[in-house]
């Protein structure tokens, strides 16, 4: 994996920074740890931090314009946080200004400051609490700058002489510098004021450095066009800037940390409640309790916009970048010496796009998650047991099941039905009936594409398998001759519009909504609309599918998510074999949203929900009267069985042609499978056919081993990456019944 | 338990014997004993070992 190319995903991702109001700040104040302190009364605390980023917080505060409120995300939903107060009121309310002196060993380093205005005396303060020998020149008497004519000059004496009470800095004041060549100064700092002297260096001034052609000399301040508060900054960097140059005697670039367009970075404030701002009873400020009140308004900005909303991210609690960063790092690994530790979490994502959609920046970790699967898989070292399951469903899908035709009589047609998969798996009448109302709304132009548009493939990284799926499908659409292809599910048009964009689509739901009125057979009175993820792009087809309910005289409510923040069911991305505990949180959540049936257009989320047990109606159970909720789940088997005779129905009915369906091993055994131990094999993805296959298999090789106790059999089979184990037993008659059955992943080398 | 029991090989009419089976997964490779025919090889391994320790292998060596 090249380097950054994980990361490139989570670029925009801000969680962990600074808050907007940081960067706005020009002395990169860190406001959310000042507020949060403000909001528990530690008023000592609260100093520390001003201190730490103001320097000299009495001058400062006074100086400041406070763009940081301009910068406030609570201005998205009401007014943003009076910080100046806050700020003047921890002036006000701190017990104690004394510094802190730490007990640092003398550095035998000298340093030459020239100007004691502000940005001066910046750099001094923070060279000398570091214990560098600091020398202040100033032409003139006292400290100079603003601080000599301001109306609260004697306020700032006082600020500056309380922050420098504790160091020893040497002032010399009424003393011009005349020349810069002063030897026994390992580094100078010119700040000398606006309009001051430079020595001649103005114009070799390097903004990136901040030092000059003059070896160890630094310029900085109002001198080089700074304003007062950037003045003191300016101090601040050029004091880390020496410290850098001492030892090495090299001048490094200076890396801007807080770029000023990093300030207009805000979180999503949707769910936020509205506070107002909390007024003030005193027209000097803020009473200690109002100062509280006004800081609790704080949001203290850090995003967290994504792992609030998906299962998957909270239940890692990693945030984009450190995800994007251990991607990285689990590319690295050399098999056998150390661990990856993403394979779970990678695994685990629905793949559906909501931390997109709640994202201020559009971060997508489907596309991360992805990427990471499609590295894996090309690198040979991403456990195939994980999608194996649905990989081989979809083979079945896209071979034995699979037919591309026009209409009967015609080579080619204006539209094509593409059902998907799923649809006929789960109920064939959900196909069968709507091919039927297309053949005679569209005058027979509607051919037929039953396949799998690779779902699958794609959501488990194996591009190939899926580029070869999209390839067959083109072609087979072309040979239709282009029709507009009709879908009954979202995911395959989200694939299509991707992989297929030439295509025209058009959901089946609007196809039906245009030509149905008052039709359907309404089942319950109230139900909610669980829109699929997939559909989150398709406003056409949630609105054609809430008419259609609305029509069949339903009433129907909004879930907390819905339409454009639809949430992924659980079935999304193929995790249950990676993170089955996972998956089944996710599939409560859902079922558990809202007590009134649900109404679906996608059938994984029928199937997903109806195996918990929740009413739930497929919009094309009350448009062709089919079902009224309480359909069971097929079984793997029949899901299959399901897929093939559908075919095999549709080809005789309209075709007049007749299909074979394909046997499989064990297909005639009379075999009885107790209830548990069906329910069992759902829960484990183990498919009836396999343990069918397996009891055949040892029956034909006589592989099996027999128990004397309990008069069993015992027999393994494999079957793409599992291993399938069944004990059984046969009576006189010939009839099998299934004891026990259980699989594993790992293999057994004989 | 029936593991207790004489497992017998139908193929080779053998009563199954303790010994050592090698297992792979994910390019990792280990050995442990458990019921095999001393003469074909087949093996046998129970439900509990399944959804035991075997899980927890292979948990173990798909988080690595």
């Amino acid at each position: 994996m090249i380097e950054g190319a994980a990361q490139a995903f989570t670029k925009g991702c801000f969680s962990g920074e600074f808050a907007s109001c940081s960067y706005a700040c020009p002395l990169h104040l860190d406001i959310r740890a000042f507020v949060e302190k403000v909001q528990r009364g530690s008023w000592t605390s609260a100093y520390r931090v001003l201190r730490d980023g103001f320097i000299f917080p009495d001058i400062v505060v006074e100086l400041c314009e406070h763009s940081c409120q301009e910068h406030c995300a609570r201005q998205l939903c009401d007014d943003p946080i009076n910080i100046c107060e806050l700020e003047r009121a921890c002036l006000r309310y701190v017990k104690s200004k004394e510094t802190i002196s730490y007990n640092i060993p003398a550095k035998p380093n000298k340093i030459a400051i020239v100007g004691a205005g502000l940005s001066g005396l910046a750099c001094a303060l923070r060279l000398s609490v570091k214990k560098f020998q600091v020398t202040v020149f100033d032409s003139r008497k006292g400290y100079g700058g603003v601080l000599r004519d301001h109306l609260k000059a004697e306020l700032f004496l006082e600020d500056i002489n309380r922050q420098f009470a504790k160091e020893k800095v040497d002032f010399r004041f009424n003393t011009r510098v005349e020349s810069l060549d002063m030897p026994e100064f390992e580094a100078i700092y010119v700040a000398t004021g606006k309009g001051g002297d430079s020595f001649g260096l103005l114009d070799s001034w390097d903004s990136h450095t901040f030092a000059t052609a003059k070896h160890g000399v630094f310029l900085g301040g109002t001198l080089v066009g700074a304003g007062l508060l950037q003045a003191i900054d300016h101090g601040s960097i050029v004091s880390r800037q020496i410290e850098k140059f001492i030892p090495t005697g090299t001048v490094y670039e200076y890396i801007d940390e807080y770029p000023l367009g990093k300030a207009n970075r805000y979180i999503n404030v949707e769910n936020k409640e509205s506070v107002a701002l909390t007024p003030m009873s005193n027209h000097d400020g803020y009473t200690a309790e109002e100062a509280i009140a006004e800081a609790k308004r704080c949001l203290k900005c850090d995003c967290k916009s994504c792992l609030e909303t998906c299962e998957m991210l909270e239940s890692y609690h990693k945030i984009p970048h450190r995800m994007a960063t251990d991607v990285y790092k689990d590319s690295l690994v050399m098999e056998g010496f150390a661990s990856r530790i993403m394979t779970r979490q990678l695994s685990s994502c629905n793949m559906c796009g909501l931390c997109k959609t709640g994202c201020p920046t559009a971060v997508d970790i489907r596309d991360l998650a992805l990427f990471a699967r499609r590295d894996r898989v090309e690198h040979s070292n991403y456990p195939k047991a994980f999608h194996d399951f649905w990989l081989r469903q979809m083979d079945t899908a896209v071979n034995e099941a699979a037919a591309f035709l026009p209409p009967a009589n015609q080579k080619t047609c204006s539209f094509a039905f593409f059902p998907g998969c799923q649809l006929g798996s789960s109920n064939p009448d959900y196909v069968k009936e709507s091919y039927a109302f297309l053949t005679q709304q569209l005058n027979s132009d509607v051919g037929l594409m039953l396949s799998c548009c690779g779902a699958p493939a794609y959501w488990a990284g194996e591009e190939e398998k899926h580029k070869e799926i999209i390839e067959n499908l083109r072609n087979e659409w072309e040979k239709l001759g282009r029709p507009v292809v009709i879908f009954a599910c979202a995911t395959c048009a989200r694939i299509w519009q991707q992989f297929i964009p030439e295509a025209n689509i058009v959901s089946l739901y609007e196809m039906i909504k245009q030509k149905l009125h008052d039709q359907g057979q309404p089942f319950v009175d109230e139900a909610a609309v669980f829109d699929p993820c997939s559909a989150r792009e398709y406003s056409q087809m949630r609105e054609s599918v809430r008419s259609l309910a609305v029509e069949a005289g339903i009433k129907i409510d909004e879930l907390q998510f819905h339409d454009e923040r639809a949430k992924c069911c659980g079935w999304g991305g193929h995790i249950q074999a990676a993170n089955k505990e996972l998956f089944d949180k996710i599939v409560s959540n859902r079922v558990e949203a809202d007590d009134k049936p649900y109404i679906v257009y996608c059938t994984n989320c029928r199937d997903v929900f109806a195996a918990k047990g929740k009413p739930c109606l497929h919009i094309l159970d009350i448009v062709f009267a089919l079902d009224d909720g309480s359909r069971k789940v097929p079984t793997i088997k029949e899901k299959r069985d399901n897929s093939l005779k559908l075919k095999q129905d549709l080809l005789k009915e309209y075709w007049n042609l007749n299909y074979q369906i394909p046997t499989t091993p064990g297909d005639n055994l009379q075999l009885e499978i107790p209830r548990e131990l069906a329910q069992k094999m759902e829960e484990k993805m183990i498919s009836e056919t396999t343990v069918r296959a397996a009891i055949a298999h040892a029956e034909e090789t006589n592989e099996k081993i027999y128990d004397p106790q309990d008069k069993t059999y015992i027999a393994s089979y494999v079957e793409g990456e599992f291993t399938c184990w069944v004990r059984f037993s046969k009576d006189d008659d010939g009839k099998y019944q299934l004891h026990k059955v259980y699989s594993h992943r790992m293999k057994f080398l004989v | 338990m029936s593991e207790t029991t004489q497992l017998i090989c139908c193929k080779c009419q053998k009563p199954l014997e303790m010994k050592r089976v090698d297992f792979g997964y994910l390019n990792q490779f280990f050995h442990t004993d458990t019921l095999r025919c001393p003469e074909c090889g087949m093996v046998y391994i129970s439900e509990d070992l399944v959804e035991g320790k075997m899980v927890e292998v292979e948990t173990s060596l798909e988080d690595k």
